[in-house]
């Protein structure tokens, strides 16, 4: 079985859209997670998907569910305080459902322009390698700086990439690194993948796309409302 | 939800586009499988219509032959997972109310020449996308024993099977086909197994003409025309060279003989009038084809031999992951000179 886990527990404190988080503003008829969901909920391989949001949204979740045909959600799960508190209660959620070897895609609600093609390679991936992050390489420098103020170094770019979702793992691998997690009293990892590194399991990295962008600032919002109107034209005959 | 596409926005320019994909009542959602690309997809790749005509058209998804995977139909028409082939051709039912020339009622014609049909990269999106919504109604289920990458091939063989509706055949005639290019070849072999044992074949490259599987084939540069004594003749030539196909033609053809017409030249030609008028001979056009069409070529691609010989004109199957593989698999069709034609995977 390979599950999709949409993690919608954010604020977004950074879009100001005053009380409604970045994941739940209207996109041309929509919110910005039912498109998300709709990418996942079509794809052949996904056979379920859990989403974790905050307890008050699951109301608003559950008429959306419906009233888009969003067949293959199995359950909702509650956001955490923290990031990896949110993928925790998500893991528990498929306790009984999902097996050692299937999959998990956690992904982040606000990245609605996932291709088909991302999801089948980190499947793919995913069953042969245990762990997968999808990348995309940096194309501009990235300069490291300890204080904000002055530049420290330059690492080497061709070695950089920037890290998108999915993330994927085998169930067994990533709940017992999670269990491992808070077992160390590692409570805010901002990475699954940099928790599996930790407890010595190596990470295969798939092609992601710039179009997979994640929807953070409100410029990101301005950028995805510009690439949905280029794609509108005018019927000629 | 949201899509990726590959839409034309200028002669050799291809961008990677997004659109919100939204199944009307009567519509299934259609992922895109495969795909191949015509000399129609070359023309407004090239840029080679009237300047204004493309300032019509641009921006554009191309490919009109295509087949792809029901993911989505709210009409319950299709299961998700069935395997299609969409229709290029399409109506709109609510333009029947007030249509006064009823040209889909007269077999010869059909849907396809219905004035208010929109067609897939030409008046409306091709199917160059990684989702499409479709009319249930102009999607055709495609038989468990057929591949994937030959039911692309149904567009063609429709289009074919649409020339014989324009000159409906008894079997008997003898047949003289002009062009020995992809649609030649389908156009051959949809006479072939629709009973014609007289078919000679007319083109100018031994190498592709080794590929026809019929016994009497014609090289122009060499050989000289036949004598005037055929009753039919496909003209499957189009560009530049459809002046001097349509003098030959006009030669051996038989007085009262018939000619259908389906290159397309984008320049105007010249028409050798008095030959016409003197053997009395009847010119008819087709282009694109009809749903039924489609479903006649769908049940012709289960018969293995058909299936065999289709197949044989696929050279290739070329992966497309994005739009850098989709702009050179359309490089490589400008430069292709050789007999049949690749099939884009699509992956994106």
């Amino acid at each position: 079985m390979n599950v999709a886990m949409i993690l919608a527990g954010g604020v977004g404190k950074r879009m100001g859209t005053g009380e409604v988080p970045k994941q739940y503003i209207d996109i041309y008829g929509k919110p910005i997670i039912v498109h998300t969901l709709e990418v996942f909920d079509l794809h052949e391989e996904i056979d379920g998907i859990v989403v974790v949001l905050s307890q008050q949204w699951q109301t608003e979740m559950k008429t959306w569910l419906r009233q888009y045909d969003l067949n293959k959600v199995i359950c909702l799960a509650e956001a955490g305080e923290t990031r990896q508190a949110s993928i925790y209660n998500g893991l528990c959620a498929l306790d009984g459902r999902a097996s050692e070897d299937d999959i998990v895609l956690i992904h982040d609600a606000v990245r609605p322009l996932l291709s088909r093609r991302i999801i089948s390679e980190n499947i793919e991936a995913a069953k042969a390698y245990g762990a997968v992050d999808t990348v995309i390489p940096s194309a501009d420098t990235i300069i490291k700086s300890t204080d904000g103020s002055m530049l420290h170094s330059v690492p080497l770019r061709k070695e950089l990439y920037l890290g998108q979702t999915p993330q994927s793992f085998k169930y067994g691998l990533i709940k017992a690194v999670h269990e491992k997690a808070r077992a160390d009293k590692i409570a805010d990892a901002s990475d699954d993948c940099q928790l599996v590194i930790r407890y010595g399991h190596q990470v295969k990295l798939v092609q992601g796309d710039k179009l997979n962008f994640k929807i953070t600032i409100a410029e990101d919002l301005l950028l995805l409302k510009a690439l949905l109107k280029l794609g509108k034209r005018e019927e000629v005959s | 939800m949201i899509a990726r596409n590959y839409r034309i926005t200028a002669p050799y320019q291809f961008e990677v586009q997004v659109d919100l994909i939204e199944a009307q009542d009567n519509e299934a959602i259609v992922r895109t499988e495969a795909g191949a690309i015509c000399k129609a997809d070359l023309r407004y790749y090239t840029g080679q219509r009237e300047r204004k005509i493309l300032g019509l058209k641009y921006p554009l998804c191309l490919l009109h032959e295509a087949a792809g995977t029901v993911v989505k139909d709210r009409t319950g028409k299709f299961k998700p997972g069935e395997r299609v082939v969409p229709v290029p051709n399409v109506i709109d039912p609510e333009s029947c109310a007030n249509c006064s020339q009823k040209v889909c009622e007269d077999p010869a014609l059909g849907e396809n020449y219905c004035p208010a049909a929109k067609f897939a990269s030409s008046s409306a999106d091709g199917f160059s996308r990684e989702y499409f919504t479709y009319p249930v109604d102009y999607l055709v289920k495609i038989p468990h024993s057929v591949p994937t990458e030959l039911a692309v091939m149904a567009e063609l063989i429709s289009v074919a099977n649409a020339a014989t509706r324009r000159l409906p055949l008894s079997g008997k005639e003898k047949v003289i086909v002009f062009g020995d290019g992809i649609l030649g070849f389908i156009l051959t072999s949809v006479l072939l197994f629709g009973g014609i044992e007289d078919i000679t074949i007319v083109g100018g490259s031994e190498k592709r003409l080794a590929n026809f599987p019929v016994p009497v084939k014609i090289n122009y540069h060499t050989d000289p025309l036949p004598q005037p004594q055929f009753d039919l003749a496909f003209e499957a030539v189009g560009g530049g060279a459809s002046e001097a196909a349509f003098e030959s033609i006009s030669q051996v053809l038989r007085p009262g003989g018939s000619c259908c017409l389906l290159g397309v030249a984008e320049e105007k030609i010249r028409i050798n009038s008095r030959i016409i008028l003197e053997k009395g001979l009847c010119f008819a056009g087709v282009t694109r084809s009809s749903r039924n069409d489609f479903v006649k070529a769908m049940n012709q691609l289960t018969d293995e031999k058909f299936a065999s010989l289709i197949k044989s004109s696929i050279i290739a199957e070329a992966a497309v992951g994005d739009v850098v593989d989709f702009k050179n698999e359309f490089e490589y069709a400008l430069s292709h000179k050789g007999f049949g034609k690749r099939v884009l995977r699509f992956n994106f």
